[in-house]
């Protein structure tokens, strides 16, 4: 009994103090990964989608609440008039969520996506990276069937990686859904 | 003191850990494509190493043996988490290029060995055990920067140095050279890695067998 007390309490002692520790790693690292993250991963998806802006959308960028979740929008602005604005949304893909970053017009069109974080299958799955197919989105709208063209939909699948290119085309979906509501919250 | 070089030294030619043990090669297949890649692989896996064996070497008395495995992989998970951070927070090309290796050297062998088969042995004073993380740590980085200097020269035409003495891949091969970029792809790396284990056993370990 107080051998297996021993095992207890050394290893829930050393898992404490390792998770404390690693709460404070978090802490002290968090302001330059978020720097990081937009610099290396979403500004040059960001720049990808939007077009003909002068403004900086990463320093105007704001936070919308949509059904409690929130989302950030980066708006291109021409002359002080919203002429689009980019977001992220996610699909659920083969390795985990696919991070992507839609760019629009104020007419509900698609300017274009940019897969900017998965975790597909290398030689499979991240064909989905590939800009000549991602480019295909383009004047896509809130009108399309964001399903694959196999199963009726608008979107060209990907041979061999089916549920990759399905994740892509259920998060471009997704996000195009909550695109009037982000509308009206950020351009009134 | 003399203990302390010779569990040091070790590392570096006599056991150095993929070319003598043929161990940890996931990351010395897979992060020898550029030499800055290698190397800086190699230097997380160091500070793994050193950092687990410190702490380790000073629980050594007090983890009981039979839950050690599950101390040993929470410690090393612990480091393997600050160096994925540190790295994505300061060294982000780093951190990019390793992708998903940097997080599997919680299950590099290297790590777990020298924990249950040096730190955690009474006999390893704190001393050693440092002297010994860092020995396999800097050998493994060897062996990764020197399968690393085989591999881009050749399989790309340049060589990468690390981004804080030179931004970008620098050319070292004459203009017309065509790359084996077969040496950059696996099979390449076992190429690669079957001639150097070759060439290590010709030389020996210095030793009389």
């Amino acid at each position: 009994m107080r051998e297996i007390l021993r095992l207890v309490v050394v290893l829930t002692a050393i898992c404490v103090v390792m998770s404390f520790s690693l709460a404070l790693v978090r802490q002290a690292t968090e302001a330059p990964i978020i720097t990081n993250r937009i610099t290396f991963i979403k500004l040059p998806a960001i720049k990808a989608v939007l077009t003909g802006y002068d403004n900086d959308p990463v320093a105007d960028r704001t936070d919308v609440d949509i059904d409690g979740r929130i989302v950030t929008v980066y708006p291109a602005k021409k002359a002080g008039e919203y002429i689009g604005f980019a977001y992220e949304t996610e699909g659920e893909g083969h390795g985990g969520p696919v991070e992507i970053m839609l760019g629009v017009d104020m007419e509900g069109g698609l300017w274009g996506i940019s897969v900017m974080k998965h975790a597909e299958t290398p030689g499979i799955g991240d064909t989905i990276e590939n800009p000549e197919w991602q480019r295909h989105f383009k004047g896509m709208s809130t009108d399309t069937d964001f399903s694959l063209e196999d199963e009726g939909g608008d979107v060209q699948g990907i041979s061999g990686a089916t549920e990759s290119s399905t994740a892509v085309a259920e998060g471009v979906g997704k996000g195009m859904e909550i695109y009037e509501e982000l509308k009206d919250k950020v351009a009134g | 003191m003399a203990r302390i070089v010779d569990e040091f030294t070790k590392g570096l030619w006599k056991e150095i850990p993929p070319f003598r043990f043929v161990l940890g090669l996931c990351p010395v297949l897979a992060c020898s494509t550029t030499v800055w890649n290698g190397f800086g692989m190699g230097l997380c896996l160091t500070f793994v190493v050193v950092c687990s064996n410190i702490i380790i070497s000073l629980l050594r008395k007090v983890i009981p043996g039979q839950v050690r495995i599950a101390c040993f992989i929470v410690i090393i998970a612990t480091f393997v988490i600050i160096i994925e951070r540190v790295t994505e927070a300061y060294v982000y090309g780093l951190y990019k290029d390793l992708g998903i290796f940097i997080p599997l050297i919680v299950v590099n062998c290297i790590v777990l060995g020298r924990a249950e088969a040096f730190a955690s042995k009474a006999k390893n004073t704190l001393p050693l055990s440092i002297a010994d993380g860092l020995g396999m740590g800097l050998g493994f980085t060897l062996s990764l920067t020197a399968l690393a200097l085989i591999r881009e020269p050749f399989g790309l035409g340049t060589i990468t140095l690390p981004p804080f003495i030179h931004e970008g891949p620098i050319r070292v091969m004459w203009a017309s050279y065509e790359p084996f970029s077969y040496l950059q792809k696996p099979p390449g790396a076992f190429l690669c890695l079957g001639l150097m284990l070759g060439f290590m056993n010709m030389i020996g370990t210095g030793e009389k067998s």
